[in-house]
C-alpha cells in the first residue's frame, strides 16, 4: 500500500515531447496517428485521465464513435469532476442514443452523485472504516472518561462509514465494474452465444453494456439504458 | 463574390418574408372518373415548409400518401417556397364525393373539392354483370379464336413490394375495328404502368396465335388480400368466327361484325407486413436503391449559398421516396428542396430515380463537411432492410463579408446580441498530469489488500481486553486465584532486586511472595495464614504432595528465621530462597490445578 501511495503522490506528468508529438497531429488533423500516439501514452500512464480524454477526442474526430465513448468513460471514471470530460462524454453518448445523465434524474442531482469516482469513495469508505474501528477499540481500552471523550468522535466516524459505504455501493449499481462499450458499427444482440442464435437486438456503436457472462468468443451483455439482454461478438466489445 | 452575397442576402430576406405568408390550395387532377380508377390530390403549402396538412378523411375511399415535393423559386428577386404533398385516391364505390377543406396551422382552409365516380363504361358494365361473357380461354382441347389472360409475377408479397402484372390478348383470327382495353379493378394496389406493350406469335393448341400484352407493376399498400378485379378486351370479330375466301363473304362479314367482350379472371395477391427491425430513416421502400450527393461548388464564402443535390434511384416505388433525412448541421442553413422524379423501366421492374435539390448556406467559416446521407430500404431478395450511403462531401468556407453575413444567419431569426450557439462539438484536448493527489491517495487507499484487517484485529483485541476486564470485575475471587503465581513472581523480582542495605525488605518481600501465593490460591487473608494451616489444606487433598511439603516446610522455617535475624540473609542467600520459592509455587500450580 504505501508504495501504491508513493506512486500515486510522486507520478510523474507524462513526458512532454510525446505529448506534444500527439497535439501536433490532432491540430494537424491526423486523427489516426493522434490516437496511437495517446495510446502510446495512457500505457505509461494509465491513471491519467486527461490522456483518456484526449484519446476520446482522436477517436470520435476519426470517426470511432465506440472507441471514443470508451475512453472518455475511462476519463469519466477516473476524474468524474472533470467538467470537459463530462461534457465530451455526454456529447459522444448522445450520438449513440444515450445520455449520460439516467432519464429521469436531475442533473444536478446525478452530478452530485457522480461527483466522487468509486475509487474515491472507496478510500474514503475504507478511511471511515480505520478510523471507527480504531476509536471503538481505544473506547473499549479506555477508560470511563476516555469513552465520554471520543464518544462523539466514533459517532462521526460510523457515520460517515455508513455515508460512503452506501454513497459507494449506489455508485457501483449505477457503474458496475464488468462494463463496456459497443465498437461494432451496428452489433447485433443474438439470443445465445453462436451464430446460429437469432438476432434478438442491434445496438448502436458507442452504447454502454453491462457484461454479464462469457462463453467462449461471445460476451453475454445487458443494454444498460433499455435494460435488455443478448449474446454479441466480445471483438465488438471493448471493456472498461 | 461581394456583389452574389449581396444577393444571396436579398433572396433569402426575401425568403422569410415570404415565409410569413402561408397558403394552402389543393387541386385534382381529375373530378370525373370511373369506379376501380385512382385521382391524384395535391397540397401545396406556400410560405413555409414546415407545416405538414392531415391526409383528408372520406367515406369509401382509400386514400394514400403518395409524397412531398419541395421547391424554392426566384422570380424578379422575389423568393418562394412551396412543399406540395401528393395523395391518391381510390374510390371504394361510384357516387358523388367531397374533398372536404384542408387546414394547415396559420393558413386559410381550401375550398372543398368535389369529384364523381362513375360506375364505369356501359361496356364495363355489361361485363361487370353476374353473367358475363364466357371467357374463351385456352382450355385442353379447345382452341378459341380470341382470348385474354391476365398473370401476376407472384401470388404472395411485402407491403410496398412491386409485383409484376401481365395482361396477354390472344387472337386467332384477323380483328376487325378498334380493340379496346379495360384496366382491372384494383384493391389495396397502387399500379405503375411499364409502358411495353409487346407482341408476337406463339402456337397453341396446334394453332397459330398473335398475342399482345401489357405490363404494369403493382405495389400492395396494406397488409391483407389484394385484389385484382378482371380486365376486359373489346373485340370485333368477324361474325362466325372466320372470313369466308370469297370477296362476298369478307364483304358481309366486315359489314356486320360480331363484338365480344373478353376478360380476365379475377386475382389475389397476399400482403404480407414487412418485418419488424426497419431502421430509423425507413419510409417504407421495398426494392434496391443507392444514393449520391454532390454541390456545384466545394469553395465559397460564408454565408454564399451552393446547390446540393441528392439523387436516390434504383428499383421500387420511387415516386413515394421522401426526401432523405438531411445531417444535423447548425452550421449550415438549409433551405427547402425541389424534388423531380423519373421513372423507368428496368427489365420487369419499375424504378427510376428522384433528384432532391436544395439551396445550402454555410453560416460560418473553415472547413465543413456535408456527411454521408442515408437511404434505408427493405430488399426483398435479401429478406433483410438495408441502408445505402451517400458519400461525404467536404467544403472549404472562406470567411465571408461581416456586413452580408449576418442577415443569412437565419429568415424568422432576428439577430441577436447574445451569444448564439453555431455548432456542437467536442472540447479540446487537455494536457496530462493534472491529477489530484488526494484522489489517488484515497484510491490508493481503498484498493482492496490484506492491510484492511489491520483495525477489525485491533477492535477484536480490544473487545476481548475489555471482555476480561469485565469478567474480573465481575468475579474477584477466580481473578486472585488465576493471577496467584504471577503475584508471587512479582515479589520475587522486587526481592532479588532489593540492594544489600535492604534486605530485611527483600526477606520480606520473599515472605509475602510464598505466604501471599497460598493466600491467593486458598483466598484467605495473608496476615491469618500459618504453616499449619497450609500444610493441612495440602493434606486434605487426594493426593498429599509430600516432598512438596517437606520443602514448603523448610523453606517457610528458613524465612521465619531469616525475618527474624535479618542480617544473617546475604545476597545469595535471598537468590537461593527467591529460586526455591519460585520452584515452589511452581511444582505447587501444577500440582493445584491438575
Amino acid at each position: 500500500m504505501i508504495i501504491a501511495l508513493l506512486a500515486a503522490l510522486l507520478a510523474l506528468p507524462a513526458a512532454a515531447a510525446p505529448y506534444n508529438d500527439a497535439k501536433a497531429a490532432y491540430d494537424a488533423g491526423h486523427f489516426d496517428s493522434a490516437a496511437s500516439a495517446f495510446a502510446v501514452l495512457i500505457a505509461a500512464h494509465p491513471g491519467d485521465a486527461a490522456l483518456h480524454y484526449d484519446l476520446g477526442n482522436a477517436w470520435l474526430k476519426s470517426g470511432k464513435l465506440g472507441r471514443a465513448c470508451t475512453s472518455y468513460q475511462r476519463a469519466f471514471d477516473l476524474d468524474p469532476r472533470d467538467g470537459d470530460g463530462r461534457r465530451n462524454l455526454d456529447f459522444a453518448l448522445r450520438r449513440s442514443g444515450e445520455e449520460l445523465t439516467p432519464p429521469g434524474i436531475p442533473g444536478p442531482a446525478f452530478t452530485a452523485f457522480t461527483a466522487l469516482s468509486a475509487r474515491e469513495l472507496s478510500g474514503l469508505h475504507w478511511l471511515a472504516a480505520w478510523t471507527t474501528l480504531i476509536l471503538a477499540g481505544l473506547a473499549l481500552l479506555g477508560s470511563a472518561q476516555s469513552r465520554a471523550r471520543l464518544r462523539g468522535w466514533l459517532l462521526g466516524a460510523a457515520a460517515a462509514w455508513l455515508l460512503f459505504g452506501l454513497w459507494w455501493a449506489g455508485l457501483r449499481a449505477v457503474l458496475p465494474a464488468g462494463r463496456g462499450v459497443i465498437v461494432a458499427e451496428r452489433a447485433e444482440l443474438r439470443n445465445g452465444p453462436g451464430q446460429t442464435f437469432t438476432v434478438g437486438y442491434t445496438a448502436p456503436e458507442g452504447r454502454r453494456v453491462r457484461i454479464l457472462s462469457e462463453s467462449g468468443a461471445w460476451l453475454e451483455v445487458g443494454l444498460l439504458k433499455e435494460g435488455v439482454k443478448g449474446w454479441i461478438l466480445a471483438s465488438s466489445v471493448e471493456k472498461l | 463574390m461581394k456583389t452574389a452575397a449581396l444577393a444571396v442576402c436579398a433572396v433569402l430576406t426575401a425568403a422569410a418574408a415570404a415565409a410569413a405568408d402561408l397558403s394552402v390550395s389543393a387541386t385534382l387532377d381529375n373530378q370525373r372518373v370511373e369506379l376501380g380508377d385512382q385521382l391524384m390530390l395535391s397540397v401545396a403549402i406556400s410560405g413555409s415548409g414546415s407545416a405538414a396538412p392531415q391526409p383528408p378523411l372520406i367515406a369509401d375511399v382509400e386514400i394514400y400518401e403518395s409524397g412531398k415535393s419541395q421547391s424554392v423559386s426566384i422570380i424578379n428577386g422575389r423568393v418562394s417556397s412551396s412543399v406540395v404533398h401528393t395523395y391518391v385516391l381510390a374510390p371504394r364505390k361510384a357516387g358523388r364525393f367531397v374533398v372536404p377543406p384542408i387546414e394547415v396551422p396559420g393558413a386559410a382552409p381550401t375550398a372543398p373539392l368535389e369529384f364523381v365516380v362513375e360506375q364505369g363504361s356501359p361496356a364495363t358494365q355489361t361485363a361487370a354483370a353476374p353473367s358475363p361473357a364466357p371467357n374463351p380461354g385456352p382450355r385442353p382441347g379447345g382452341s378459341p379464336d380470341v382470348f385474354v389472360t391476365a398473370a401476376l409475377e407472384k401470388n404472395r408479397a411485402f407491403v410496398n413490394e412491386q409485383v409484376s402484372f401481365v395482361v396477354r390478348f390472344f387472337t386467332a383470327v384477323p380483328l376487325l375495328g378498334a380493340t379496346q382495353y379495360d384496366a382491372p379493378k384494383l384493391t389495396g394496389l397502387l399500379s405503375e404502368n411499364l409502358g411495353a406493350e409487346g407482341q408476337g406469335t406463339t402456337m397453341i393448341g396446334g394453332r397459330s396465335y398473335h398475342f399482345s400484352e401489357l405490363k404494369s407493376v403493382l405495389f400492395p399498400v396494406q397488409a391483407g388480400r389484394a385484389a385484382i378485379g378482371p380486365a376486359f378486351v373489346t373485340v370485333q370479330l368477324p361474325r362466325g368466327g372466320r372470313m369466308g375466301d370469297d370477296f362476298f363473304d369478307r364483304f358481309f362479314t366486315m359489314a356486320a361484325p360480331e363484338t365480344r367482350r373478353l376478360h380476365t379472371d379475377p386475382l389475389t395477391l397476399s400482403v404480407d407486413p414487412l418485418p419488424p427491425g426497419a431502421p430509423d430513416d425507413f419510409s417504407g421502400i421495398v426494392g434496391a436503391l443507392s444514393i449520391e450527393s454532390s454541390v456545384d461548388r466545394a469553395r465559397l464564402k460564408a454565408g454564399e449559398a451552393l446547390n446540393l443535390t441528392v439523387i436516390v434511384s434504383g428499383v421500387g416505388n420511387i415516386k413515394s421516396l421522401p426526401e432523405p433525412k438531411r445531417p444535423d448541421l447548425p452550421s449550415v442553413r438549409f433551405f427547402d428542396s425541389e424534388s423531380s422524379v423519373k421513372l423507368e423501366r428496368r427489365g420487369d421492374k419499375a424504378g427510376g430515380s428522384k433528384t432532391f435539390k436544395t439551396v445550402v448556406v454555410p453560416k460560418v467559416s473553415g472547413p465543413l463537411e456535408i456527411p454521408a446521407l442515408t437511404v434505408s430500404y427493405y430488399d426483398p431478395a435479401k429478406r433483410a432492410y438495408a441502408r445505402a450511403h451517400s458519400q461525404s462531401i467536404r467544403l472549404s468556407v472562406l470567411p465571408g463579408d461581416p456586413n452580408t453575413a449576418l442577415p443569412i444567419v437565419g429568415p424568422g431569426a432576428a439577430p441577436s446580441p447574445g451569444v448564439t450557439e453555431v455548432a456542437s462539438d467536442i472540447l479540446y484536448l487537455k494536457a496530462p498530469g493534472g491529477r489530484s493527489a488526494l484522489g489517488d491517495t484515497l484510491a490508493a487507499f481503498g484498493a482492496p489488500g490484506p492491510w484492511h484487517i489491520l483495525p477489525f484485529a485491533f477492535f477484536l483485541l480490544a473487545l476481548i481486553l475489555d471482555w476480561r476486564r469485565r469478567i474480573a470485575v465481575a468475579d474477584p475471587r477466580a481473578r486472585r486465584v488465576r493471577h496467584a503465581r504471577a503475584a508471587a513472581e512479582r515479589r520475587l523480582k522486587q526481592a532479588e532486586a532489593q540492594p544489600d542495605a535492604q534486605r530485611a525488605r527483600a526477606v520480606a518481600l520473599l515472605g509475602e511472595a510464598l505466604t501471599g501465593y497460598f493466600a491467593d490460591t486458598f483466598d484467605q487473608p495473608a496476615a491469618s495464614l500459618t504453616l499449619k494451616a497450609v500444610a493441612l489444606r495440602l493434606q486434605n487433598r487426594e493426593t498429599p504432595p509430600a516432598a512438596e511439603l517437606a520443602r514448603l516446610k523448610s523453606a517457610w522455617e528458613e524465612l521465619d528465621l531469616l525475618r527474624y535475624a535479618p542480617g544473617g540473609a546475604g545476597q545469595a542467600e535471598v537468590k537461593r530462597l527467591a529460586d526455591e520459592i519460585r520452584a515452589l509455587t511452581l511444582a505447587f500450580e501444577k500440582e493445584l490445578r491438575s
